[in-house]
This record gives structure tokens, C-alpha cells and sequence, in this order.
């Protein structure tokens, strides 16, 4: 594991216009992720993480204002790029996973377009194998032509994580990756990002209101309330000595055997 | 385990068209009318190419108003003319007009209505006043206008009256739709991935809304032709060619005289134009419907 982080978040705020006042939807945040870790942002919903991780490549919606910050991804200021170069570095050099697999895809394109696709974007002569994709996320090759109400949630996850690793980023951003799924599946998904993170060299910024999940892989976590970052640390450290009021909160609410 | 055997969108779509009788009555008639048409097209042509009088364009006042028999199985017209042959040739103009305007009117909404929903801000602004001036002029009267433009060229006149009009309704359909579906996931998740505005809103959010397309031409198509023949009967339209228009005019003035023929078989065949094109559209929107799962 480097020292060098691979993407450097500084002071952060992103604000929702209102009626009377701003909406300080995160705060003045900072935080970092070294190449080869996986750093997770926790909090509950509503503390702005969704909206930090969104913001790393200006996807908040269009509602959303960026007052300050840098973001600093191998050594480029993502904020200071123009739209289309941006464009170019989402899902090339970082990818995202979402929470809802279900609805995550087109619903009138097979699984095998919608990988090819996001290749055929940023490099138009690779040749693409769709199969050897699948195969690193576990799945058979036959599913490729299916469309996505042909397949179960833990199977569609798959799918994206597949499709965010099409151009083999360096980064994946996963928002709630388990939240929708059910408890097998979702100990399925941790354990494949884990070994992903270890066989492509992959840095994982995992956003979840788990700890739970949070435990099973994350190096290092920063704890969000109401926009800003109220305790952060290596998760061992976090989890046997939480400092903060808000974080026992947290680690008390995972359900016990 | 059927589960990982699908083999297309279309495939699934006519698998489920099959299932469906209505839908495949309809599909017959649609395609027995779009021989008709094409039938009466190269007749057209044939006689034009030879500048012959075709048969349904002569006139024999000794055989006028004849009712149904062997040798006119529909009767005869006021001058004497087939009134099967000219219902055919009706059936060719009626596919002109509303396949041309349609090819027209589709692509403009679908285009202005995608920009406006997926850019939103000034663009969308701009398109709204735009279709929002078109749409405050009567109807009629603007087609009536474009049409005295092109006055003595065919069928120009009717093809852009109507197709430069009745785009709006479509693209403020899928100007809303657009507005939807671009907050959704999918679209959210073609975003990440680095994919263009452009290929988001024609290859990820166009398939999905392509059944308001369908619905729309099989609403518009009758409704195309129907405008026609207001415009035939308010003499700017069709001229010197029997369009159903044309024929349902004259046939009515000698309805009360017992001259049923005429206007019966015309109406006859709008009919089931406009009902099988509905019911058609219908079962496609079903069939087209992915997220149906049978």
C-alpha cells in the first residue's frame, strides 16, 4: 500500500439552495484514498455522503452548488476540468456502483450492450471481452444476452460492478452497494470487492450507513453527521474505541447474533 | 430454467403479439390495406408512366349511379365511375398522407422534445415558447396557410400543412417523459460511466419511451387522413384524384336520394383503417414493453 493518495478530497461544500437559507448539504469535508484501499464513508441518510461521493466527478444534481474545494485525482484537479474532459474520466478512471441494481439498468438493453458500451465510450478499438468481464465478477458467460428483469438483484450488482470495472478504473465508488439486497448476497458482494481490491489493484471509496459492512472490509472510515466528517480513523481503532457520541450510535444500531 | 434464452426485444415483442388475437385481426387488416395501397400506388403508375386514363377515372353517365353488382361490386358514382376502383386509389392516398406527415411530425417532436427534457434551462425554455406559438394558432387555419403556399403541387401542400403542425402534442409528451426518465438510475448509471448527452438521450431514454411513438403515429395516422379530407372538401386538398375526402363529399349530397353505396363502403373502410391502426398501436405498446413480463 502506497502513501500517495489517489484521490484527495479538501474542503468540500456543496450547498442546496432554498427559500431562505442554503442547505449545507456537505460541509467542508475532507478526506483521502491511498491506491489499494477501501476507505468507507458511513453515516445515516441525509448526512451528505451520497452527495460527497456524487460530487468527486460533478454528478450532484443540478440543484447543487460547488462553493469551495478541491478534488484532487492523480494529481488533477477534477473541479477545474471542463465538462467533456470530465466526462472522459467517469467510468475510465473511476467507476461507480449504486445502491438499487434493480433499476440501475436500461431496462431495453441486454446486459452484454450495456458493458460494451461503456468501453466503446472511452476506447473505440480494445477489443472487448464481455465473457472475461463476467468471469471476474463470478458470473457465467451465458447471462450476456439477458435484460435486467431476467435476473435476480445479487446477479444485476454483478453486473455493475462488471460494468464499472469495463475500463478497469483505479477507483470504484460504491454507494450503498448491499443496502438493497438481502444478507447472503450481500456478504457475496463484500467479499468479491474485497478480492477485486486485491487482484486489480483497486481503491474502493464504499459509502454505507453499515458498520456492519463496514467491519467486514473497510481500512479506514470516516463517520459523516449533518455534512461534516465528526470522527475518522483505521476501522479496527473506530470500531473497539469510538470517540464520538454519534459513532457508539452507529456501532450499537448492527443487529447482534 | 427458460430464464437465459431470450433472443431479442422483438422477438419477445411478436412472441407476446402472437398470444394476442385482437392484435393479430388488426395486424391482418393493416396488411391487407397496405397492399391495397401498394396495389393502387402501381396502378397509378403504371397509367401515368403510359398516359393512360386509368379505369377508375372514366366517366360513363349511361352506368351512373348503379347500385352493387357483378361487374361494379361496389356500386357506381354520380359520373359513372368505379366506386371500388376509387376507393383502393383512396386507400393509397391515405397511406401517402399519413406516412409522409408522419415522417415528417416525428422526428421534429421527438427531437425538439428530447432536447428541451434533457437540457433543460434556456434550451428548454426556448423550445416550450417555440411549440407554445405553434400550438396558440388554430390548426386548420395554419394548415389551410401552408398548404395555399404550395397551391397546384400535388400532395406537397397537405404533407407539410399537416406534418409542420401537428408535431407539438408529441413533443410535449416526450418533452415530459424525457424529464422523467432523466432523473431515474439507468440514466444516472450511463452517466457515470462517461457516456454523451447525446447517446444517453437517443440510445438509453429514446428506446424507453419509443412506445408514446407508436401510440402517437397510430393516433396521428388516422387523424392525418381525416384532415385531409376537410382539406379536399374545402378544395385545397386532393384535386383531381379520389381520395376518400373527395368521395365522401360527393356521396353525401346524394345519400337521401338512396345512393347508399358510395358513402357506406368508404366509411366502411375508414373505419376499420383507424380501429385496426388503434388497436395495432395498443398491443404493440404492450408487446414493446420490456418491463412486462409475461
Amino acid at each position: 500500500m502506497s502513501i500517495e493518495p489517489l484521490l484527495d478530497v479538501k474542503n468540500l461544500k456543496v450547498y442546496f439552495n432554498s427559500d431562505d437559507k442554503p442547505i449545507k448539504a456537505v460541509d467542508d469535508v475532507s478526506f483521502f484514498v491511498r491506491k489499494g484501499e477501501i476507505v468507507s464513508l458511513v453515516g445515516e441518510s441525509g448526512s451528505g455522503k451520497s452527495i460527497s461521493a456524487l460530487s468527486v466527478t460533478k454528478l450532484a444534481p443540478q440543484s447543487a452548488k460547488y462553493l469551495g474545494g478541491e478534488i484532487v485525482y492523480d494529481n488533477v484537479d477534477l473541479f477545474k476540468l471542463s465538462g467533456n474532459s470530465l466526462r472522459k474520466i467517469r467510468g475510465n478512471n473511476i467507476g461507480y456502483i449504486f445502491q438499487e441494481p434493480m433499476t440501475s439498468f436500461n431496462p431495453v438493453l441486454t446486459i452484454k450492450d450495456q458493458i460494451q458500451e461503456a468501453i466503446f465510450m472511452h476506447n473505440k478499438k480494445k477489443i472487448i471481452n464481455v465473457d472475461y468481464l463476467l468471469s471476474k465478477v463470478q458470473l457465467p458467460s451465458r447471462i450476456k444476452n439477458s435484460y435486467p428483469h431476467e435476473m435476480s438483484g445479487g446477479q444485476l450488482q454483478r453486473c455493475m460492478i462488471a460494468m464499472a470495472l469495463a475500463c478497469s478504473p483505479k477507483l470504484l465508488i460504491a454507494d450503498e452497494p448491499t443496502t438493497a439486497l438481502d444478507v447472503t448476497v450481500q456478504k457475496e458482494i463484500l467479499t468479491l470487492l474485497n478480492s477485486l481490491k486485491k487482484t486489480e489493484e483497486l481503491s474502493i471509496l464504499l459509502i454505507t450507513h453499515n458498520f456492519g459492512v463496514v467491519s467486514e472490509i473497510a481500512d479506514r472510515v470516516y463517520v459523516m453527521q449533518n455534512g461534516k466528517i465528526v470522527e475518522s480513523g483505521k476501522t479496527k481503532e473506530i470500531l473497539c474505541f469510538p470517540k464520538n457520541d454519534y459513532t457508539k450510535k452507529l456501532i450499537s444500531a448492527v443487529p447482534r447474533m | 430454467m427458460k430464464k437465459f434464452q431470450t433472443i431479442g426485444l422483438w422477438y419477445d415483442a411478436w412472441r407476446r403479439l402472437k398470444n394476442d388475437k385482437v392484435a393479430m385481426i388488426s395486424l391482418f387488416i393493416v396488411i391487407v390495406f397496405t397492399l391495397l395501397a401498394i396495389y393502387g400506388e402501381l396502378v397509378y403508375q403504371y397509367h401515368n408512366a403510359l398516359d393512360l386514363t386509368p379505369n377508375y377515372q372514366k366517366t360513363n353517365l349511361e352506368i351512373a349511379y348503379t347500385s352493387p353488382s357483378m361487374d361494379h361490386l361496389m356500386g357506381t358514382d354520380g359520373l359513372g365511375r368505379d366506386v371500388m376502383g376509387r376507393l383502393v386509389q383512396g386507400v393509397r392516398i391515405a397511406y401517402k398522407v399519413g406516412i409522409i406527415t408522419s415522417l415528417i411530425a416525428i422526428p421534429i417532436g421527438v427531437f425538439l422534445g428530447c432536447l428541451a427534457g434533457y437540457y433543460g434551462g434556456k434550451i428548454d425554455d426556448f423550445i416550450v415558447w417555440f411549440y407554445s406559438t405553434v400550438a396558440s394558432m388554430p390548426g386548420l387555419l395554419f394548415i389551410l396557410a401552408i398548404a395555399m403556399i404550395f397551391k397546384g403541387q400535388g400532395l406537397l401542400g397537405i404533407y407539410l400543412g399537416i406534418g409542420l403542425t401537428t408535431w407539438v402534442g408529441l413533443c410535449r409528451l416526450i418533452r415530459g417523459e424525457v424529464l422523467k426518465h432523466k432523473e431515474l438510475t439507468y440514466v444516472q448509471s450511463a452517466k457515470v460511466l462517461g457516456i454523451s448527452s447525446s447517446k444517453i438521450m437517443f440510445k438509453h431514454i429514446l428506446p424507453n419511451i419509443f412506445h408514446i411513438i407508436i401510440v402517437t403515429f397510430t393516433l396521428r395516422f388516422p387523424a392525418a387522413v381525416g384532415t385531409e379530407v376537410i382539406m379536399s372538401y374545402l378544395g385545397i386538398g386532393v384535386q383531381n384524384q379520389p381520395s376518400w375526402g373527395l368521395m365522401i363529399e360527393s356521396a353525401r349530397m346524394r345519400l337521401w336520394q338512396g345512393m347508399w353505396w358510395e358513402m357506406t363502403f368508404v366509411t366502411i373502410a375508414l373505419f376499420l383503417l383507424v380501429l385496426s391502426f388503434n388497436l395495432l398501436g395498443d398491443s404493440l405498446r404492450d408487446a414493446l414493453d420490456p418491463k412486462l413480463n409475461d
